[in-house]
């Protein structure tokens, strides 16, 4: 169920792995916004109570939309543009520190 | 509490040593106050790696930290709460054959001292542990190895003291202690505290503390870095050192630890906060420990640092714990400075409350070797040479 | 690529951009470090080329700067994508470049720019998905066109709030309600602020774009809890009493699928921190900052700090700030005072300025009631799952100071190192204490500022001297 809509036509669409599932979303996107249109609202979960999570501040700081991209955990989706090819996994495995 | 009121035993210091002395000395029928500058296990003991290991130790304190080590995974009974023990092989690794010598030399002295510790080559170790690397030449094994998450220690304590009915002043820092016909008066920020009987666990700060009683010790600070990873998928299934320089081990979460470093520092004055802010230490001695942590186990390539940050350990010139009576006031008690002292620390706290409610304590603790008495005479540390590790 | 550069400025927003291009008239080549794509800070935002036509209420001058900037570039270089982790007391810094390698720089001088830090108030629910920051969802408009779908309430106070509102609206989003917590502004507060014509027309513009589309701005009321099954689906609105605390009265449930939350903002502290600067708070200017002197120069020498890091101003301030740091940098290395009317010109700007802020921070500036508006369970700190109550219970044991309170209860201490809970976690404990908002006192911050590979670190070169 999507919140989230572009108000501008997209200029080139790419191929991405989401979740094992084939997306196109627009290239050079921001990918937390690509994946807010694309109806994503759940990008992981909480360490300790296993909530559902998602982007918060989208602009860097507060980590809560991190993902797995092309194997690198913890990624912020905030701060990645769209590229062909790209591999996301979200929900996976999360992390904090000590 | 009466502002009158005379505690048996004053502790100044709420480390892992203050805290079980503290909670030993209440469940033997003590009053006692417990006094902690910052919060509890919040120095040395709260930012330690948590390493439960035979293979730091000096040989004469092996048969304690065998015990420390059964106390920690033994925390439920005593301490109420698990704090996360984690029950491990622990290997220390050496990749050139002097080092390895070195290794056996020093090994074998604490398997005298009753450690079950082995020597085995490279490819024994990466039996053990695959995970480590094809270069290293030799490696000390013990079964009886792992951690606890000492970071947590002091919520623990927090609960165990409380409940044993000690007094706990946390964020009480103590400027100075003076002898009255009435006990000691312990002069704070806050209201002042009165007791029999003071026991100094103050770690890096022992110098300090020894001196409001007119002695000076030749105690010093070895500053200690971390660096800890991110949460990651299995790695390393033991604890393991790089002899002589770093400790690595992946808690049960999945976060790396990284502890130490070659080229850590020695300081006078144990002010924390300086010592975080030195790049010199900061840099060098980060970059020397993640480097060696890649060699060790190549897999940790991929891994990403979070955060790190520095603790400080007190260390005395002979490299032996600070357990006894003060020389020259009767009544004041040290315990602290020990190497490796996480993993002996319940049991020489439990030791010293037995022997100051005068009971037999179960191995002895005024023993020469740590008598405070000894330091009074020592020359300070040989910064270049370190300290005796063996 | 220019290594020749003896100033590193950290932060390409207005305070930033604008130092570098003071010191580029003056012919002092700087490094300008920013992890965004483009210069423009979170106030100056911009997306790709071809988004359309211009998001409302946007500020022409933000284009402008890049241009600027593009035409010194023989004199800036600047570094997008550039995130700095680590700064020290003899002015090093760790560079962390698209997440994977790190750099050292060893500059003469630092200008650190790096703004501000939006306020959460944590409530009920906060950690739904569907619950954004309002710099956040305008962050969507700005770099994507992407809007949200259904309807929206915002909740908070001060500029941002009704700017974003009217910016969605100009979108066409369904704005179901505005929630402020400041009341109106009295007439004393009217008049200071009208000490900046030009400024109060911005904001009555903002108000007027709301008015006119009939959207609902509920003043003197917060929101204090988020429903829904597992994501956001309605909020519950109550009435707040001066200190911002949720008080009993008539509250009201709104349908909501995308809650925007925001109390305005505070400095960012986490370079400043690290670099072992001493910090003052001044609620008037967003709580704690780095302390300065009228050169601009924080308490350690050659750092300096100049916009929204050094105690909230807005983006006049942190235009004027640049101006005055470059001068006082400029200086500094011997390099004449070519800058010295500009900045003498700019401190005249800031008197007024200032006067303005205070104004505005009396009228909408955060007050810690919202802050610890929490409940007994309630999230506090989301990277790690800590709660109030936990938090209560430490504060309780006897831990009043900010860091045994981090250790016990292990807030702050995950991913983002406190950057969304602290506010919330200094109300909290100021408000369990019962002493001032300031006592509670500023954690440490710790390198590396975001994650670093390992391997990048191991290899750091020592010294990468930027002479």
């Amino acid at each position: 169920m999507t919140r989230f809509r572009r108000t501008t036509p997209v200029q080139s669409l790419v191929s991405v792995t989401v979740d094992g599932r084939a997306m196109e979303l627009p290239e050079g996107e921001v990918l937390a916004a690509a994946l807010l249109v694309g109806g994503m609202g759940r990008f992981s979960d909480s360490v300790r109570v296993g909530e559902p999570r998602g982007p918060l501040c989208l602009m860097g700081s507060c980590f809560q939309c991190v993902a797995e991209i092309d194997g690198t955990p913890q990624v912020r989706t905030c701060r990645t543009a769209v590229r062909a090819g790209m591999t996301v996994a979200l929900n996976a495995p999360s992390s904090a520190s000590k | 509490m009466k502002q009158t009121e005379i505690y048996d035993s004053a502790v100044i210091g709420g480390g892992v040593m203050g805290c079980t002395t503290a909670l030993h000395l209440a469940r033997g029928g003590m009053r006692v106050v417990l006094v902690e500058r910052g919060g509890l296990c919040g120095e040395a003991t709260g930012r330690c790696g948590g390493t439960l290991s035979l293979m730091y130790v000096p040989a004469i304190l092996v048969p304690y930290a065998i015990r420390g080590r059964e106390l920690w995974k033994d925390a439920p009974r005593w301490l109420g709460r698990d704090v996360g023990f984690n029950d491990r092989h622990g290997l220390d690794i050496a990749f050139t054959d002097a080092d390895g010598e070195t290794l056996r030399a020093e090994m074998e002295l604490r398997a005298a001292a009753g450690a079950p510790i082995e020597i085995i080559d490279g490819n024994q170790a990466r039996k053990i542990e695959p995970a480590l690397s094809k270069d290293i030449v030799a490696a000390a094994h013990c079964a009886q190895d792992g951690h606890a998450l000492s970071y947590l220690s002091g919520v623990f304590f927090h609960r165990a003291l409380a409940r044993a009915g000690v007094d706990i002043r946390v964020g009480t820092d103590v400027f100075g202690v003076e002898g009255g016909d009435r006990g000691f008066v312990l002069r704070t920020a806050k209201q002042s505290i009165r007791a029999r009987r003071i026991v100094l666990a103050g770690g890096v700060w022992m110098r300090k503390m020894i001196g409001w009683f007119g002695l000076d010790v030749p105690i010093i600070g070895r500053v200690t870095q971390e660096t800890i990873s991110e949460r990651m998928p299995p790695i390393l299934a033991s604890g393991v050192r790089v002899f002589r320089d770093i400790s690595l081990k992946q808690a049960a979460n999945g976060t790396v630890l990284v502890g130490g470093g070659r080229g850590s520092r020695w300081i006078e004055d144990a002010d924390r906060e300086t010592v975080e802010l030195d790049p010199a230490v900061v840099n060098q001695v980060m970059m020397n420990a993640l480097g060696s942590a890649r060699r060790a186990v190549p897999a940790l390539a991929v891994a990403r640092a979070v955060r790190m940050w520095t603790g400080i350990e007190g260390i005395a010139p002979d490299n032996m714990p600070v357990i006894g009576p003060l020389p020259g006031t009767a009544d004041v008690f040290t315990i602290g400075c020990q190497r490796s002292g996480f993993t002996a620390g319940p049991f020489m706290g439990r030791l010293l409350a037995d022997a100051l409610l005068g009971r037999q304590p179960e191995m002895p603790i005024f023993a020469p070797a740590f008598d405070p008495a000894r330091l009074l005479s020592m020359a300070p540390v040989d910064r270049e040479r370190g300290v005796p590790t063996v | 690529m220019n290594t020749a550069a003896p100033v590193v400025i950290v932060g390409a927003g207005p305070a930033g951009a604008t130092a570098a291009l003071s010191l580029a008239e003056a012919g002092i080549s700087s490094v300008l470090l920013d992890d965004n794509g483009a210069a423009g800070g979170q106030v100056w935002r911009t997306g790709a080329a071809d988004l359309g036509p211009p998001l409302a209420y946007t500020d022409a001058r933000g284009d402008e700067l890049r241009r600027d900037l593009k035409r010194h570039g023989d004199l800036i270089d600047h570094r997008t994508g550039h995130e700095v982790v680590g700064l020290f007391p003899d002015l090093r810094l760790w560079v962390l470049e698209g997440g994977e390698t790190v750099t050292s720089l060893h500059p003469k001088a630092i200008v650190v720019a790096t703004g501000a830090l939006e306020v959460f108030a944590p409530v009920p629910g906060w950690t739904r998905p569907g619950v954004y920051g309002l710099g956040g969802l305008q962050a969507l408009m700005k770099t994507s066109r992407v809007v949200p779908d259904g309807p929206v309430v915002l909740g908070g106070a001060g500029p941002l709030l009704r700017l974003v509102a009217a910016q969605l609206a100009s979108f066409g989003a369904e704005i179901a309600a505005v929630v402020d917590a400041a009341p109106w502004p009295s007439s004393g507060q009217v008049l200071r602020l009208a000490s900046q014509p030009g400024l109060l027309a911005k904001g009555l513009a903002f108000e007027w774009g709301l008015l006119r589309r009939g959207i609902p701005v509920h003043r003197g009321s917060a929101i204090v809890e988020v429903a829904g099954d597992e994501e956001a689906d309605s909020v519950l609105v109550a009435p707040v009493d001066e200190n911002w605390r949720p008080v009993d009265g008539p509250r009201r449930r709104l349908e909501a699928r995308v809650v925007g939350l925001g109390y305005g903002v505070r400095s960012n502290v986490e370079l400043t921190r690290l670099a072992g600067c001493e910090h003052t708070f001044s609620a008037s200017r967003g709580g704690w900052h780095a302390t300065r002197n009228r050169d601009m120069e924080t308490t350690v020498e050659n750092l300096f700090l100049a916009g929204d890091g050094g105690g909230i101003g807005g983006v006049e301030v942190a235009l004027a700030e640049g101006v005055i740091a470059a001068a006082s940098v400029s200086e500094r290395l011997g390099q004449g005072d070519r800058l010295k009317t500009k900045a003498a010109k700019a401190r005249g700007r800031m008197v007024d300025l200032v006067r303005f802020q205070d104004a505005l921070a009396d009228w909408s500036g955060v007050r810690p009631g919202i802050l610890a508006g929490s409940t007994e369970d309630t999230i506090i700190c989301r990277c790690e799952d800590v709660t109030r109550g936990e938090i209560a219970a430490a504060v309780a044991a006897g831990y009043t100071d900010i860091g045994p309170v981090k250790m016990n209860t292990r807030a702050g201490m995950g991913l983002c190192q406190g950057r969304t809970c602290t506010p919330a976690l200094q109300a909290i404990m100021a408000s369990e204490t019962g002493r001032p908002l300031a006592e509670a006192g500023l954690p440490t911050s710790r390198a590396p500022l975001r994650p670093v590979p390992l391997k990048a670190l191991a290899q750091l070169p020592l010294d990468e001297a930027v002479e």
